[in-house]
């Protein structure tokens, strides 16, 4: 992954010239992670790759916003991703529900929708290694985009235990991912 | 600062996953640049949230995702040339279906820039009302704090005045000053000293009322105040065996000018 500091400096470059061959970059280096984001907010396959796509125009579209003195370009690329699935779950649940609720029930996704269902057998889904409590954790912080302060606020533990939990499920990970990779 | 501890604290975990607060974010941004071997930590964190994320993905990506975004993008670039193209790219089938579909182009452009011209306007009006907005809004929050000063030195004179050891003083009218009076609230223990006046004439121009306290035969200055019907706060006053308010010039003096002594009360 020493690769990545690479790829980052050419799709900027592309950016500033307004090539959009930087999309192919950015879909070739991130595609696969941005595609596992949106599947996790969604909680199934089905309309996944819409969103990538829906996701990939807006990178382009807001690529001249991107300030890399202020955050990763993965950041910036996962709140997008992030954000354009939560509204497109957002408008269609009020499709569907748009008799009986509100809208303020949707800010944040319905645990419900992540059950495992057919269409998602194939994915390896490794947060399913971690224990329940770092399980929670990683899916508000990673995808359902919580920041610390909600995360804080809603499992009712201080600040500075949210950053040390994230980090253990991480090192969790790496470790795993080393040994079965 | 101790690179280590900083790292384990998991502050780089959350500054990927832009869950910190804006403060936080700035100040990790900051420290990057100053240490390298944070910025070797973030990128070796971001690799494995990609390797989680990707977890969750399929080994390749349907190929029409990438070709249907490309394709997406393209035509959003040329939408915005489409005004001046469609009129060229018209088709020549006859001279009389030229012009008409050149007389409804026109029809429309005209109507496009009519509308324009319309969401414009629109624009620039509720540009003008939000600023009309916030001006007023300031002028409220403005009002706001005079009140709420006003209301705490109100409360404050509540709290002085309600002290057990507050005296009240009545300064009555002295001979040749008919219907003058003021009253003084002295605090024997904090020595803070307020004036009430009830009635006083307004003074000529260049002039103000000045309060004295005396103690021992000696006249002790205790400020000047205007006329405005609250109750003020004067200079505090150790020692009073009798209070006087005289008429000086604005500023006041250091001594009473007792031919202009309005009004007089023992303690």
């Amino acid at each position: 992954m020493s690769s990545i500091p690479n790829i980052e400096i050419k799709i900027l470059g592309l950016f500033e010239k307004r090539d959009s061959s930087a999309i192919k970059l950015i879909h070739d280096a991130y595609g696969r992670a941005l595609y596992g984001v949106i599947f996790k907010i969604l909680g199934k396959a089905e309309d996944t790759e819409e969103v990538l796509q829906d996701v990939l125009v807006k990178i382009w579209e807001k690529s001249s916003l991107y300030d890399s003195s202020k955050g990763r370009l993965y950041t910036w690329m996962l709140n997008i991703a992030r954000n354009t699935t939560i509204d497109k779950t957002r408008t269609k649940l009020h499709k569907q529900n748009s008799k009986t609720d509100s809208q303020d029930d949707y800010v944040h996704l319905d645990r419900s929708s992540m059950e495992l269902k057919p269409e998602n057998i194939g994915v390896k889904d490794l947060t399913n290694i971690l224990k329940a409590d770092q399980k929670e954790i990683i899916e508000l912080a990673y995808f359902q985009g919580y920041t610390q302060q909600e995360i804080s606020e809603k499992l009712d533990i201080p600040i500075g235990t949210v950053k040390t939990k994230v980090r253990t499920a991480l090192l969790f990970l790496k470790d795993y991912l080393k040994n079965e990779y | 600062m101790n690179i280590k501890e900083y790292i384990e604290s998991g502050v780089l975990e959350l500054y990927l996953l832009g869950s910190l607060s804006a403060e936080e974010e700035r100040e990790v941004a900051k420290l990057l640049k100053e240490h390298p071997e944070l910025q070797k930590e973030l990128e070796r964190i971001e690799a494995d949230l990609i390797s989680l994320a990707e977890s969750n993905a399929p080994e390749s990506l349907n190929e029409a995702i990438l070709v249907g975004a490309l394709e997406r993008i393209k035509a959003g670039a040329e939408e915005s040339n489409a005004t001046t193209t469609v009129i060229k790219e018209l088709p020549v089938a006859g001279k009389s279906w030229l012009n008409y579909a050149l007389i409804a182009a026109s029809f429309a452009l005209l109507l496009s820039l009519g509308l324009n011209v319309k969401l414009y306007t629109n624009v620039q009006e509720a540009e003008s009302q939000i600023l009309a907005l916030q001006n007023q809004n300031s002028v409220f929050a403005e009002e706001l704090q005079i009140q709420n000063t006003n209301y705490s030195i109100k409360e404050k004179q509540v709290f002085a005045l309600s002290d057990p050891n507050v005296l009240r003083i009545k300064l009555n009218a002295v001979p040749g000053k008919e219907g003058a009076l003021a009253m003084v609230y002295w605090n024997s223990e904090s020595k803070e000293t307020y004036i009430s006046v009830q009635n006083l004439p307004e003074p000529p121009e260049g002039m103000q009322y000045q309060l004295w306290a005396l103690y021992d035969g000696a006249p002790i200055d205790a400020g000047v105040f205007d006329l405005n019907g609250e109750i003020q706060e004067n200079k505090t006053i150790e020692n009073a065996q009798a209070f006087a308010i005289t008429l000086e010039e604005a500023g006041g003096k250091p001594s009473p000018n007792l031919e202009q002594l309005y009004v007089y009360g023992e303690v």
